[in-house]
């Protein structure tokens, strides 16, 4: 799963190095937090944040599978 | 820019280098090799072929997620048809009103986008869209039907923006019938009208 964000995230940046997805695992929850390079937040996020809310739906019917919730936070 | 050229002191670092500037992984390209000296092999690297690159994409964002799908991929003329088929994990993919199956359209878009800008491509879970629009098609038409009968409005159930545009492109194939809609975000009514200034 966090590689899979990576992936995505790292694809639509220009600065793929400075991307980095931690994973913070509870027991009914899961977050990731993102962390992307200057000026790549908006790359991210998207026009009217469609980008954010697809890979947010994505993982969260993954994690639906699995019984549990997801967080993702996007940091600059 | 689906062209690369890589090198390295070894294939390996070589093939790592060129995934690296493409932004892609392995599974998505092919390579050549250009020529390999002692210290520096060179690679021309490709990325796959629209089909294969689909294939290969949609797969890894599925199993990544921990499904395992059975993707078919058609082509006609209005581009690419890329059905998945889970075992009991349809719904989950589809989502609510169909939220999921629309932000895998989105992620597998923009991903694909990049190397091939022309590309048209339609995500469906199980056939859920092609059965859904011929649904509201089929829908619209008969109500369209009733409505310029008796003359009297009539609504359909709450559609989502997606839905409301196959409504109204089919409704627009009628004469003497207008579209309008009442409310606001998930309760927004679509009403089917006779067309007055037609008469």
């Amino acid at each position: 799963m966090k590689d899979l964000i990576e992936y995505i995230v790292k694809a639509l940046v220009d600065n793929p190095d400075k991307v980095t997805v931690k994973e913070i695992a509870g027991e009914k929850s899961i977050i990731y937090e993102l962390r992307v390079g200057e000026g790549d937040l908006g790359k991210v996020i998207g026009k009217e944040g469609r980008t954010a809310k697809a890979i947010r739906t994505i993982i969260t019917a993954a994690a639906m599978k699995q019984g549990k919730r997801t967080v993702l936070e996007i940091i600059e | 820019m689906r062209l690369a050229e890589a090198t390295g002191k070894t294939l390996d670092e070589a093939i790592e280098n060129g995934l690296k500037t493409l932004k892609v992984r392995q599974e998505e390209i092919e390579y050549e090799l250009i020529s390999e000296e002692e210290e520096e092999v060179k690679i021309k690297m490709e990325v796959k072929e629209p089909r294969l690159h689909l294939l290969e994409l949609t797969k890894y964002i599925l199993e990544s997620c921990g499904f395992k799908p059975t993707i078919n991929i058609t082509k006609d003329d209005k581009g690419f048809y890329l059905n998945i088929k889970t075992r009991h994990a349809d719904a989950i993919l589809i989502g609510k009103k169909g939220e999921t199956l629309w932000a895998l359209q989105y992620i597998i878009t923009r991903l694909m986008k990049r190397f091939h800008p022309n590309l048209k491509v339609l995500v469906d879970v199980s056939g859920y869209r092609m059965r859904r629009t011929n649904f509201l098609k089929k829908k619209a038409e008969a109500i369209a039907r009733i409505v310029l009968q008796t003359g009297r409005e009539m609504a359909l159930d709450p559609l989502t923006k997606r839905e409301k545009q196959i409504v109204e492109s089919k409704l627009s194939e009628i004469k003497g019938v207008k579209i309008y809609s009442i409310g606001k975000g998930a309760s927004t009514n679509v009403i089917i009208a006779p067309n007055d200034e037609s008469k």
